[in-house]
């Protein structure tokens, strides 16, 4: 009798044990994560994608653990990456966990030339002219706001540090470069192609329209 | 250049505001009805609390409204408002329509451009609002000022023992808050539907309710209900406003074509004491928070704002007001790591010649 109660406890200790290790390495669904300067992101398609914690190289796509605020919020994305020839980097922002629906931002090199192409809601819009003067064969660095708080969503883009609406050297509004529509979800990540990203994060929009 | 330009138009705008207020005795006097009034509305905000321009002070609107009886059956209005933004003063058409309260006995319409009669801060112009900004619900789920569209709106006082005025609006819904463009045609515009009782309360008190929806499906197919309820109490002593609680509490329920539903819950409560006709304090409490985010692993985001916003009025007439307030704000929006924020504002408004009269 006390050999099987002795028997009983060990197994439901070990049972335990094995949860608790079994929680400790992964998440709620059992999806490891990784990280890029602190934020956690899921590898949604794994390609040729090189992971370390200051950068990620190849090709493939992923989403950040964390969401953004809500479906129509305001956000400034962070973005430092690097193009081989033919190469491209996607921003997508406001997408469902698996990167679908979203607001893309395709960054694509040919030469010197960054071609950037605005897609929503299954619509595309080349934005190239506005990114004349960035150098699509060096790093670039761009800081990006997508406002999917308004229809359609409103996006601008600085390369400097100043961060007003004429120090954009893109904004949505402006010249028939209007973005398609909107984003549908509360997640953001990127699509790479022959890229490396060295940074990628976001944070609080940085141009707030007063009125 | 264009801010040069932009203030030419504002201070000829506000020169045309001087011109019309001396003729308004001259207008009045022919029999017509027509009234003029303007009303400015000052605002300045240090600290990174709350809403608006930072570190200076600004004329955050200035409005000039001409209304009057068009004929023996219908009215007019026409209400231009120039904002400060951020490229310079700039116009828009507040108000601009036609109504009645004569054609249908115990109903009225308009049909127009107006701000959407539903719950209680985006019908009230905002320099006559209790406090300075408009809390995170309102500037989040409507605009920072109110949503105005182009539309219809009709209500009528419905014929039961108790006060029950019912109103439903329909407007185009091309754009919704805030937009600088035309927008696309909507799948289903903007129709809203705001039910108001009025109850008497013990010592000559009142209180308004309203209970409202508003829905709209965009050209993307994303599909937003917002089902809110308003409650205004105020208890009187003569020309002093002595007790006054105002409040909202909303919805947004957000179906995205492609997506999953988003529900997100905001609201504002709003005590103020009247110690004299002139002096008010009140505090408002705010909050604000998305029920169902959640990380792509699955895991529930905590998230939410609140804030404390103590606000001192001065009000030596009804034609002037003069408010300081204080934000206290606990911000967690997301994911993002909480952070306590401070603000104070200051406002001063004035109304020139006679504003029209708002509900209770």
């Amino acid at each position: 009798m006390m050999n099987r109660t002795f028997k009983l406890t060990r197994s439901i200790l070990l049972t335990l044990f094995a949860i608790s290790l079994f929680s400790a390495c992964g998440n709620d669904n059992g999806t490891t994560t990784l990280s890029l300067n602190g934020a956690e992101y899921v590898v949604v398609t794994e390609g040729t994608l090189q992971n370390s914690s200051s950068s990620i190289t190849g090709t493939g796509s992923l989403v950040f653990n964390d969401p953004l605020d809500a479906i129509p919020s305001k956000h400034s994305f962070t973005l430092s990456f690097t193009l081989e020839e033919g190469g491209s980097v996607t921003l997508v922002s406001h997408a469902t966990d698996s990167l679908q629906n979203g607001i893309n931002v395709l960054f694509a090199r040919n030469g010197t030339t960054l071609t950037v192409t605005l897609t929503a809601a299954g619509s595309n819009n080349d934005v190239s002219s506005a990114f004349t003067t960035v150098d699509a064969s060096g790093t670039v660095t761009l800081q990006f706001d997508v406002h999917n708080d308004e229809e359609p969503a409103h996006l601008l883009a600085w390369t400097g540090d100043e961060f007003h609406e004429e120090d954009a050297i893109f904004n949505s509004e402006e010249g028939g470069s209007e973005t398609p529509g909107n984003g549908s979800g509360t997640y953001w990540g990127l699509i790479l192609a022959k890229a490396t990203v060295e940074t990628a994060a976001v944070g609080e929009a940085k141009f707030h329209e007063d009125h | 250049m264009k801010i040069t330009r932009s203030y030419l138009l504002f201070l000829s705008f506000i020169l045309c505001v001087a011109w019309a207020l001396p003729s308004h005795a001259q207008t009045t006097s022919d029999g017509t009805g027509l009234k003029v009034s303007a009303s400015v509305d000052i605002v300045g905000k240090v600290g990174d609390a709350g809403l608006g321009s930072k570190d200076r002070l600004e004329v955050r609107e200035a409005e000039l409204m001409v209304y009057s009886p068009v004929d023996h059956l219908f009215h007019g209005m026409l209400n231009m408002a120039a904002h400060v933004g951020a490229d310079g003063a700039f116009f828009e058409i507040h108000e601009a329509y036609i109504g009645s309260t004569k054609l249908i006995p115990r109903s009225r319409f308009v049909l127009g451009h107006f701000p959407l009669s539903i719950g209680r801060l985006n019908w009230t112009h905002r320099h006559e609002w209790p406090f300075v900004s408009a809390p995170k619900v309102q500037a989040n789920f409507f605009d920072p000022e109110a949503v105005f569209d182009t539309g219809i709106e009709f209500a009528t006082l419905l014929p039961t023992p108790f006060y029950w005025d019912l109103l439903v609006g329909v407007t185009n819904g091309w754009t919704f808050g805030h937009s600088h463009t035309l927008g696309e045609r909507p799948d289903i515009p903007n129709h809203y539907i705001r039910s108001v009782h009025y109850f008497d309360l013990p010592h000559k008190g009142g209180m308004q309710l309203g209970l409202n929806y508003l829905g709209r499906r965009n050209d993307a197919g994303t599909h937003f209900h917002f089902p809110g309820l308003d409650a205004t109490v105020k208890w009187r002593r003569g020309k002093r406003l002595l007790f006054l609680l105002q409040s909202e509490i909303w919805a947004r329920m957000l179906n995205p074509k492609g997506g999953s539903l988003e529900t997100t819950l905001g609201g504002y409560i709003f005590p103020q004491y009247g110690f004299t006709s002139q002096w008010y304090f009140g505090v408002r409490g705010d909050f604000f928070t998305v029920l169902d985010l959640k990380q792509a692993t699955g895991g529930r985001v905590s998230n939410g704002t609140y804030a404390a916003v103590p606000t001192l009025t001065w009000k030596p007439s009804e034609f002037a007001a003069l408010r300081m307030a204080y934000t206290f704000e606990y911000d967690k929006p997301g994911a993002a790591p909480k952070e306590i924020k401070h603000g104070f504002e200051f406002q001063a408004t004035f109304n020139i010649g006679a504003h029209p009269a708002h509900d209770f």
